[in-house]
């Protein structure tokens, strides 16, 4: 007969060896393609920068590692009604969790330093990883049913965080240093951080158990009250919607799109929250406004990847994720396997496909839109005070005074939201992701290979290839999607030639205000970018009719 | 063909010869089937015999792999519009976005139906004490099922098709939902389609019946030739026997000794004489109950 633990540890097994193996390989394949590329142009990672870097690799890397673990654990919550005591079921979940992490890692920085540079630290981070996991497994559990526990569940992880950065010099710097040597101190507070969560866990997962969640805080309750209040007292009387463009458009913003006009604000309200408290800690006024800038500079391009997460949710059309949204858990949530096959209440409702689709990307440009104002209008305000108090490091001058820069951000935010949409469109999504988490990860491999063994020339010819073959790839995607939607009827021909109208303008666009001096594969990398950028107006229709459809 | 022919207007669904695979599972195997204009139809089978996958077809949600599904003589996936715009539907999942409140279904449905009529939106929600107000996660399944009604008939549809409408709800939702609405639904002149593994609200509403069993139709007629067409007989032999000769119709039999009770598919008259030829007594002859029709028929 089984022992309970050995009947989990075969569940993990058996249910996720090769999630756990494929989010291994892609967790590595970001940074591994980075030191490659870096190592390609000769770059010493000693520097500092790179230690800046690595550290925003860890958690990247880390949490990767944890995408692959927690749903091949299972839901704690399945375990409740067996004869299990709520310790054991936490431990189970755990330590084991703790130590195929700590693994993880340390293979990772181990090959990572093999590769590119023998002096990446191992011994710190992988033990930080176990206790990062015990933290995350605090996270999930606290932040069940209520908003007070969404928000308390971030404090474990920004406390590991700011821990963290400080084994690399302080916690309000960049990183100064690695972190070659774990001292015993160091070694205290992680087991302390793993104990802690451990207790805590419990006590959550004891509460959660017997269905007693947390209580709203008085305040957010009143608050909730007042909002549900007004939001209730404008929607009874609300004239009937014109058609039913009108209605699914309201549906999309109403459930969808307003989140990531919120999340950037939310992002951007945290950012002048973490300003202020530096600006008091150092004292240095210019120096934390250029800090700031820089920080939404680079946010212009995360933008892009902000929209790209969104954007699944934007495309899915499922009523799975509503009900699973309402009453789970992170690990809930990611257990389930088909998170987009169209709902009922949805496919049935009497709407062409094409005019769905069009709805959703309509919300998305929409929301991307918003989200781009609010972000510009930040980097705006922030460039005037940076402007006033010091003057703005060249490197950061001339990037904002390009003129492609802003819409570039715009049009990124736009391809990843969009195409992200239309992925979730098709029903398909995990699939799909597979296949490309698959392609990122042999793409890693063959770059490191070609680095280690063929001559810069063959590199270089290699790479130009790969350039132009994939960016034929997304023209001839974008071309056969605009001929089967039209053979089909799902793209009216105004709107045909809008698609390409907007394709060769944005050709022209990126010619108009190229920086000089730009390499041949730049040119294939403007006709992907257009190509993309009207591929979902054909490709959206044909997504939501196979999943509609099946 | 002989549906057109009683009804003497085109079927309101009319599948022919549909065939569905998942993988390798056959869920529907050379279908065809008839609904006629008007009516209660109830589609009965056992679990996983291809009732939900049927309907899934007829809404356009699933496309045919051969054969082919007209409903109001049109291919549901190629005029979803057209189609959808006729039928109000009911899940067996209850399906409702969550995060809506009552008010905001009732509006947002609202637009994608032309004929919705709003007077009678508000009676049902009034008749099924729904309040306006209260958020579709924070209903109970019996009161989800009441909202899911509500939006499928308060656009009057030419065909309200339900799936499983009785599956998980107390005696008193399912008497509201099968005892008044269906019957009015289909005293209008509207007709109903709905699947159920609850024969006796079958026999109890339904004017006409299929049998589906492992994708395939068993059986459909109306309801009265069903009842009609199905008798128990209970014969005597003059011999003991351990197994009894066959006769002509029979569908299960039970018994022992030198008597036997046989299930007969078939006319009375005519199953008296084919006992009366192997030599058997006729002790009993009864009507079956929609339930005992079907064992009898799925188990044979």
């Amino acid at each position: 007969m089984w022992s309970v633990a050995q009947s989990i540890l075969w569940e993990l097994y058996s249910r996720g060896r090769w999630q756990i193996l494929t989010f291994f390989l892609v967790g590595n394949a970001l940074p591994m393609m980075f030191y490659a590329a870096l190592c390609h142009h000769g770059v010493d990672l000693r520097e500092k920068e790179f230690i800046v870097l690595h550290i925003m690799f860890l958690p990247i890397v880390m949490t990767n590692f944890a995408v692959g673990i927690f749903p091949a654990q299972g839901a704690l919550s399945r375990l409740y009604t067996l004869p299990i005591a709520t310790g054991s079921i936490v431990a189970w979940h755990m330590f084991p969790g703790a130590i195929l992490m700590s693994l993880q890692v340390a293979v990772s920085l181990w090959a990572q330093g093999r590769l590119f540079y023998d002096g990446l630290p191992v011994l710190g981070p992988s033990l930080f990883a176990a206790a990062a996991w015990a933290a995350a497994q605090l996270t999930v559990s606290i932040q069940h049913r209520t908003f007070r526990g969404v928000v308390l569940m971030f404090v474990p992880i920004v406390a590991c965080f700011i821990w963290l950065l400080s084994r690399y010099g302080t916690w309000s710097s960049y990183g100064s240093h690695y972190w070659s040597h774990v001292t015993v101190g160091d070694v205290f507070a992680m087991l302390f951080a793993v104990v802690i969560s451990y207790v805590l866990t419990v006590a959550a997962v004891s509460r959660d158990r017997c269905g007693e969640g947390m209580k709203p805080l008085r305040l957010w309750a009143t608050v909730g009250r007042w909002l549900d209040e007004w939001s209730t007292g404008r929607g009874v009387n609300q004239s009937p919607f014109r058609s039913a463009v009108d209605a699914q458009a309201w549906y999309e913003w109403k459930q969808k799109g307003i989140a990531l006009p919120v999340g950037i604000a939310t992002l951007l309200a945290i950012s002048t929250i973490v300003f202020l408290v530096r600006l008091v800690a150092t004292g240095n006024a210019s120096q934390t406004v250029a800090e700031l800038y820089e920080g939404l500079i680079v946010g212009g391009w995360l933008l892009t990847f902000a929209a790209a997460t969104i954007g699944f949710m934007v495309g899915n059309t499922s009523s799975g994720i509503q009900v699973r949204h309402q009453s789970s858990t992170v690990r809930e949530l990611m257990t389930v396997s088909e998170l987009d096959c169209i709902g009922h209440f949805q496919a049935t409702m009497p709407i062409a496909t094409s005019t769905f689709a069009r709805c959703i990307l309509w919300n998305a440009g929409k929301s991307v839109m918003l989200a781009w104002a609010i972000w510009a209008s930040s980097l705006l305000l922030t460039h005037l005070m940076a402007g006033a108090a010091s003057p703005l490091p060249e490197k950061m001058q001339r990037l904002v005074a390009e003129p492609w820069y802003l819409p570039a951000t715009l049009l990124g935010a736009w391809i990843g939201m969009t195409v992200a949409a239309t992925i979730t469109m098709t029903g398909r999504s995990s699939r799909l992701i597979w296949a490309v988490a698959a392609l990122f990860v042999v793409t890693a491999c063959v770059q490191i290979a070609v680095q280690n063994l063929a001559s810069t020339q063959v590199q270089e010819l290699l790479f130009n290839v790969s350039v132009f073959v994939v960016s034929g790839l997304f023209f001839l995607a974008a071309s056969v999607a605009m001929f089967i939607a039209r053979r089909r009827n799902m793209l009216d021909r105004a709107t045909a030639i809008s698609m390409m109208a907007a394709g060769i303008m944005i050709v022209l666009l990126a010619y108009a205000t190229r920086p000089l001096g730009l390499p041949v594969v730049a040119h294939a990398v403007i006709v992907a970018v257009s190509s993309l950028s009207v591929l979902p107006v054909a490709a959206a229709p044909l997504a939501l009719a196979w999943n509609r459809h099946r | 063909m002989s549906n057109h022919a009683e009804t003497g207007s085109e079927p309101i669904i009319d599948i022919q010869h549909l065939t569905r695979k998942f993988d390798s599972k056959v869920a529907l195997n050379d279908l065809s089937l008839s609904v006629p204009r008007g009516g209660v139809f109830g589609l009965i089978g056992g679990n996983g015999a291809g009732k939900t996958t049927l309907i899934r077809h007829i809404l356009g949600m699933l496309k045919a792999h051969t054969g082919s599904v007209k409903v109001f003589g049109l291919d549901p996936v190629q005029n979803p519009v057209e189609v959808l715009g006729k039928i109000g539907y009911l899940s067996e999942d209850r399906d409702l976005p969550n995060w809506m409140r009552i008010h905001e279904l009732m509006r947002y449905t609202e637009g994608f139906y032309p004929k919705w009529d709003r007077a009678y939106a508000d009676e049902l929600r009034q008749d099924f004490e729904l309040d306006p107000k209260a958020r579709v996660k924070s209903l109970s399944r019996g009161q989800r099922a009441r909202a899911g009604l509500m939006v499928a008939l308060a656009h009057r549809p030419d065909l309200l098709v339900l799936d499983e409408p009785s599956s998980g709800l107390d005696p008193v939702v399912r008497r509201d939902i099968l005892g008044s609405i269906i019957r009015t639904i289909a005293d209008d002149g509207r007709t109903v389609f709905f699947s159920s593994h609850l024969l006796d609200e079958v026999e109890r509403v339904a004017d006409r019946v299929a049998i589906i069993h492992e994708g395939r139709v068993m059986l459909t007629s109306t309801m009265d030739d069903i009842k009609y067409s199905h008798r128990r007989m209970t014969l005597r032999f003059k011999q003991v026997m351990s197994h009894p000769p066959s006769l002509l119709g029979a569908l299960s039999f039970v018994g022992a000794g030198n008597e036997w009770t046989y299930v007969c598919s078939g006319d009375s008259a005519q199953l008296r004489h084919a006992a009366e030829a192997i030599g058997a007594q006729v002790l009993d002859e009864s009507t079956l109950t929609l339930d005992e029709i079907f064992v009898s028929r799925v188990a044979q």
